[in-house]
């Protein structure tokens, strides 16, 4: 066994391939630690977005059997979410959830769902539509009324695909007063924002619809 | 200027070799030799050197690489100094200028070292062929560059630890290869 020290090796080192010198010299781009972040953070969106879905279900499940029985069709049969989406409506997923939280977390329901609540299962459960137009001020109130019977089963597909929220925060500067009467008598009251598009019906707001042909 | 035409004025025995490889390569070389020495004089004396040394290898030799041969040049000058340096500074200094006397006296041992180093150059550069790249240069920024631990890990993106877990692996792979070789630590 031949003896070498630390020296020899550290001299005799100074004469390896100059392929793996410039090989070492390479520039190495470190991963940063944000990468690291970053990758954990699109992880765990992902899973968020694959978990609501589920959540949701659940949600929607234990309100179910926590509320009334659902509302009876003109046969007097109970119906489920899955009976009550309207045909035609083109959005059968979303009817049957029934509802799903936007990226802030504020729970939506779809149009669908929200007119099942009131009793509004087809074109034909509503009776008419009527406009009241406001002034520009907040005090020249009920400057025009102007009533106009629109296509009413247009509204009820438009109303259908719309997404819903909450309407208690929303705030309108000038809007357009609208009720909607049905024909179980019941007169559904609301106000409409043409610029935004946002139509508030009974505390709830149905967003991105355009009720201009019935203004 | 092209590498091979700088390895051309050296083999013409031009001045301006010297000159065109400072230029291009002076910062270079005067960065490892700092590494090594630290002392500003001792590295400007080595960079000197170098180009010297340069001077007296070409030719007959016509390096592939102008670049490393000679950092390759530079980094053994510098070691060398350090050694020197080391041994000077060690108290002992009697003891180290007599066994430099002795040597140059010629013991017949030089030979034999020669070749040894060589050969132990050889079983280096195979050995660092085993590792895998990043361990690779990873060691040899270590040992061949003298670059420091930390300066290793932000190189590498590594925390500090781990660079000096890498390094006393690959020590330790080397140890044991070595061994099977016949050399012994």
């Amino acid at each position: 066994m031949k003896k070498i020290d630390e020296k020899t090796l550290l001299l005799a080192l100074g004469g390896v391939g100059d392929d793996l010198l410039l090989r070492a010299e390479r520039e190495e781009k470190p991963r940063r630690a944000i990468a690291h972040f970053g990758a954990l953070a699109a992880c765990f969106c992902l899973i968020a977005v694959l978990a609501v879905p589920h959540v949701m279900d659940g949600f929607r499940m234990g309100s179910d059997a926590n509320s009334a029985p659902p509302p009876e069709n003109s046969n007097g049969a109970m119906m489920d979410d899955g009976d009550a989406a309207e045909p035609g409506s083109g959005s059968a997923a979303q009817d049957k959830g029934g509802a799903v939280a936007d990226a802030e977390g504020v729970l939506l329901r779809s149009g669908a769902a929200q007119l099942r609540l009131w009793g509004v299962f087809g074109a034909e459960d509503l009776a008419a539509v009527s406009a009241r137009v406001r002034g520009e001020t907040e005090n020249d109130s009920s400057t025009s009324v102007e009533e106009k019977q629109g296509e009413l089963a247009g509204l009820y597909e438009m109303l259908c695909h719309a997404e819903t929220m909450d309407g208690e925060d929303v705030a309108f500067s000038q809007s357009v007063e609208i009720s909607i009467t049905l024909t179980s008598g019941t007169v559904l009251e609301g106000e409409y924002e043409e610029e935004r598009g946002i139509l508030k019906l009974e505390g709830t707001a149905f967003l991105n619809v355009d009720l201009s042909p019935w203004i | 200027m092209e590498d091979q035409q700088i390895i051309d004025l050296f083999w013409a025995r031009s001045e301006a070799a010297i000159a065109h490889s400072e230029e291009k390569y002076g910062a270079y070389c005067r960065s490892i030799a700092l590494r090594i020495l630290t002392m500003q004089e001792d590295a400007e004396e080595c960079l000197s050197d170098t180009w010297l040394a340069a001077w007296n290898a070409m030719p007959p030799q016509r390096p592939a690489v102008l670049r490393t041969f000679l950092g390759k040049l530079c980094r053994n000058l510098s070691v060398n100094r350090y050694l020197k340096n080391t041994a000077q500074k060690r108290g002992g200094g009697e003891v180290a200028i007599a066994l430099e006397e002795l040597k140059e006296c010629g013991s017949g041992d030089t030979v034999h070292q020669a070749l040894e180093a060589e050969e132990l150059t050889r079983l280096l550069d195979a050995f660092l062929r085993t590792l895998p790249e990043k361990e690779c240069s990873l060691f040899l920024r270590r040992y061949w560059y003298l670059d420091s631990v930390e300066t290793l890990a932000r190189r590498f993106g590594l925390r500090h630890g781990a660079v000096k877990t890498c390094l006393s692996r690959t020590r330790g792979k080397l140890r044991d290869y070595l061994r099977k070789e016949g050399y012994a630590l």
